[in-house]
Formats: structure tokens, sequence, C-alpha cells
């Protein structure tokens, strides 16, 4: 019954039911709230561990931006983007707790990159591609990186990762085209091998 | 009452469309580049935690989070405490809350996969959304459902919560409902699901109009009922088992659709949440042990929702309106 394909976690709702649920956490509605952290614990929890690398400081940094965020219920502001304000809470959250863990360097940290578990359909060129397309990711400046990032594996739009980053929605949409530029040159000698 | 426009489907993540149109490429050439690059970009995350680390810490967290709220919740303020959450009811139901989290979350990994489209109805309205097989679903408020490449040799979807009224198109492939603890399986014919997880007695609700459906348990699922035409099946979260159920009115599930509000032995609890959802209201009740007597309400062309109201109330409880909603307060003689 259950599917072969990889484990997807359910997409966050449409940006009117946020605007829904901003208005009525900031009156303390206790019900929104449980809506809100059904909805996005799951893509949250996933980008903390991403960002960590590690199970226990991913549970740790998306409970307390929930915690957060129940405190500061009654300062939120339904014309921003309660997603991007949640993003940033895990965000900052995460990076003092890298910090706390002395991993200074790097906004996304190598883990996962070693293919420990390949999936078995994965063919040994596919391999030799992601970890080349890892390389290659990594190797961009780390501004650049997390813009890309936050567009192409959060899918964050360019408002969104703007309020994340504190950059204007412009300078996002420059570090991301940079970023596919670069990439496109790195992985140009990749792309023109005959694969299956 | 119904929106013809089912327009609150969304592509879930930015695709690469929408994001390059979104850049500010020199040229159409160098848009289709970047649109490569971005293809090429997929397989950045290797091996990711399994589907039960997501539901398992999302339970571990609330449980945190409900202490939390609970120390400093807004019931010091007002002598009418927001009750109408499931985690406020009584302690065991927190748990059956709880439980109920997990097995939304269980759900989620079960239909998605490339492309998820998800849908939300918006409270006080109702919508009529027609899958790519010609299926129709009628949406009750509130109600979430999602599904990914359906019509590609499957015809799965999720009710993550909520009541849709089902017209499937006959086809030999069969068509599947997850719901947070059942399956609906069904060849083509016209049937009521209702689902919602957070309920005082939760359970996947099955009534048939025409043809027949199956609905097993997500635990077992060789626990299997066969539902034919004018009957129903209640699969109850805690017991997991299906079996038929009596309705006091043949077609009291289905209602809705016509603009009815009928629930026979509901809580005072699940009524107001329904008539919240319906009717985009918030409903505050006190004292909170109120929201755990039975009542039956059989309306079948209610004004409004204070027409509903009233007769709810009668002689037990008093109601008055207030900005965006009710506050109502149980006699204190009863």
């Amino acid at each position: 019954m259950v599917k072969s394909s990889a484990y997807e976690i359910a997409p966050p709702p449409q940006d009117s039911v946020f605007v829904r649920w901003s208005t009525l956490i900031r009156a303390s509605d206790q019900r929104a709230f449980s809506e809100l952290f059904e909805a996005m614990h799951p893509v949250l929890l996933r980008y903390a561990w991403r960002f960590t690398g590690e199970r226990e400081a991913a549970r740790d940094v998306v409970q307390d931006a929930f915690l957060k965020l129940w405190q500061i219920r009654e300062t939120v502001d339904p014309s921003r983007s309660l997603k991007a304000l949640l993003y940033t809470m895990v965000r900052n959250l995460a990076l003092n707790s890298k910090r706390a863990a002395q991993h200074t360097n790097g906004v996304f940290p190598e883990h996962g990159l070693v293919d420990s578990t390949p999936s078995v359909d994965q063919t040994v060129q596919a391999k030799m591609l992601n970890a080349h397309l890892r390389q290659c990711i990594n190797a961009l400046p780390r501004r650049r990186r997390e813009a890309f990032m936050l567009s192409r594996y959060e899918g964050l739009s360019h408002s969104e990762i703007a309020q994340v980053m504190g950059l204007t929605p412009r300078t996002v949409n420059t570090h991301i085209v940079l970023a596919l530029k670069d990439l496109r040159k790195r992985l140009g000698t990749l792309q023109s091998d005959p694969s299956p | 009452m119904i929106d013809p426009t089912p327009n609150s489907s969304k592509k879930p993540y930015a695709n690469p469309t929408d994001i390059l149109a979104a850049f500010e490429a020199d040229t159409t050439e160098e848009t289709a580049l970047l649109q490569d690059v971005w293809d090429l970009t997929e397989g950045y995350y290797g091996q990711e935690p399994e589907p039960l680390w997501y539901q398992e810490t999302g339970v571990e967290i609330w449980q945190h989070l409900q202490v939390a709220m609970q120390r400093g919740s807004p019931e010091k303020r007002s002598p009418l405490r927001l009750i109408i959450s499931p985690w406020k009811v009584s302690r065991p139901m927190r748990y059956a809350a709880m439980a109920a989290c997990i097995a939304v979350l269980l759900a989620i990994g079960l239909v998605l996969s490339d492309n998820p489209t998800s849908i939300t109805v918006p409270y006080g309205e109702q919508l009529v959304h027609e899958l790519p097989d010609g299926s129709t679903l009628r949406l009750n408020s509130g109600a979430r459902i999602s599904y990914d490449d359906f019509g590609n040799g499957n015809r799965d979807l999720r009710l993550v919560n909520g009541e849709v009224f089902f017209d499937v198109a006959e086809s030999a492939t069969p068509f599947r409902i997850y719901t947070f603890n059942g399956i609906v399986t069904v060849l083509g014919t016209t049937f009521n699901v209702r689902a919602w997880s957070h309920e005082t007695e939760a359970a996947t609700d099955v009534s048939v109009q025409t043809g027949t459906v199956k609905l097993a348990s997500r635990k077992n699922l060789d626990d299997v009922i066969v539902i034919t035409a004018g009957h129903a099946a209640r699969l109850a979260a805690t017991t997991n088992t299906p079996v038929t159920v009596e309705m006091a009115e043949p077609d009291q599930a289905i209602s809705w659709l016509s603009g009815g509000f009928k629930y026979s032995n509901h809580t005072i609890g699940d009524i107001m949440d329904e008539l919240e959802r319906r009717y985009d209201l918030r409903i505050k009740v006190s004292p909170k042990e109120f929201l755990n007597v039975r009542k039956g309400i059989l309306k079948e062309n209610p004004a409004n929702a204070e027409e509903i109201i009233r007769d709810i109330c009668e002689l037990t409880c008093v109601y008055h309106s207030v900005p965006g909603g009710y506050v109502i307060a149980q006699h204190e003689n009863e």
C-alpha cells in the first residue's frame, strides 16, 4: 500500500491560511496554534535537521521556535508572513545551537552528504552526479548558497527568503540567479556526459 | 452556498517555472539553461529521517508546548475560557488528540509523492472540486484533502481532516481515501466521508448513497466492512474496528450538502466545532463540563448559526452574540 517513492512531507497550506492563523494566534487562539503546529512541524523539523544534522538538536530547535512564537503571539503581525517568521526563528535557533556545538563554519553542514545508505535504484553514475552536485553547492558563497537552498529545497518564495535572511527580494533574486549560473558552470562537465 | 471555483488548490513547493519566472534573467535562452540546473540540483539531500521520526518528534514537542501554553493561558484574564480545543477538554482527551495527531501524520506519507496538491476549505465556505478522473468532490467547511499524481495508475487521496461528499467516476482502478485511521475503497459510487481526528469521539464515518464502499482500518487492513447503498459505518479511533451504524434519519449524513445541520448524539464541544467551521465563527462555552454534554440537533434548513444555537440552548443554556461569534453559558441549575 505504501508507495516506493521517498517519504514526502505534506506541503504547507496556502498563504491565506497563514494570515488567518496569524490573526487568531494573536488573540491567543490555541486551536489555531495547534493547526499551525500540525501543518508546519514536519517541514520545520526537516529544515532544522538539514541545518543541524542532528535529530536531538532539530527537535529542540523546533520546540523552542513554537514556544517562542506562543510567548510573543500578541506581537505577531498578520501582514507579515507567519511562515517566514517560523523559518526565521528556526534558522536563528539552529545557528545558535550550532555555534554552541562549535560548528561555526558553513550554514549547511556536510551531513547527509555522504551517501551512507544509497537508494537501491540509484545508478553509479547518478551517485557520482550527486556527489559532484554536493561539492558544487557547498562551494558556493555562504549567503548565496543559503538563498538558493531556501528556494530550491525549502520551497520558500523570494519574499519569504527576503524576510528570513533580512534582504530585499531583489537581492534574493540576484543571489539565486548567480548561484544557478555558478552551478551551471561547475556542473557543465557532467551535464555533457551521456547519462542513461 | 457552494463555491464553484476550486481555486484553493495550489502547488506546494515553488516549482522551477514559478521560480524562474521570478528571476530577472537576461534572455529566455538563459532561463532555459537555469531551468536545467534547477532540475539537476534535485539530489542534494541523501537519506533523510524516516517518517516515524517526524511523527514521534511532533507528538513529543506538542506535549511540551501544551504544558507551556497551560501555564500562560489566557484564562486568567477572562472568566470564559476558550475551551473548544481538543487538549482542553480533559486529560485523557489530550492523549486521544495526540494519538489522532500521529494518525494524521501517518496518513501524510502514504498518499503524497512527487507533486502533491492540497486543498483547504476556508471556514464559512464549501467547495466543489473535480479530480482528473472525472470524480467530483464536495468539501464541507474546514476540510483538507491532498493527493499527488492522481490518475497515473492510482486514484489515492488523503482526507487529512473534515467531511467530503464523493461522486466517484467508474473505473477499474480502485479509488482510495486515506483518513487518519481508515481506508475507504470504491470503484464508482456516491458516498459521504467524515473524519475529524480531534473530535471527542474521533472516527471515520462513511455513509453510502449509491453503489458499494469498503471501509478498512489502517491498523489492520484485513479488518474490512462492506457498506451498501443507504447504509453507514463507523471506524472509531478508540476501537479501530469498522462497524455498521444506524442513522436517525437516512439522509442525515449528507444533509450538509443542502444546507442542513444535523448531528444526533454529539457532544456540545463537537457541535460547536462544526458550527464554527460552517459559519466561520468563534464560540466560547462555559463551564467546560458543558462541552461534554450530549445533544442532538436536526435542522433541515437553518437561516443562520443563531437559529441553531437557540435550538441547542433552549432550556439548558443562555447565549449572546459578540463580535465574530457567540458566548454560551450553561444555566446554573442544570
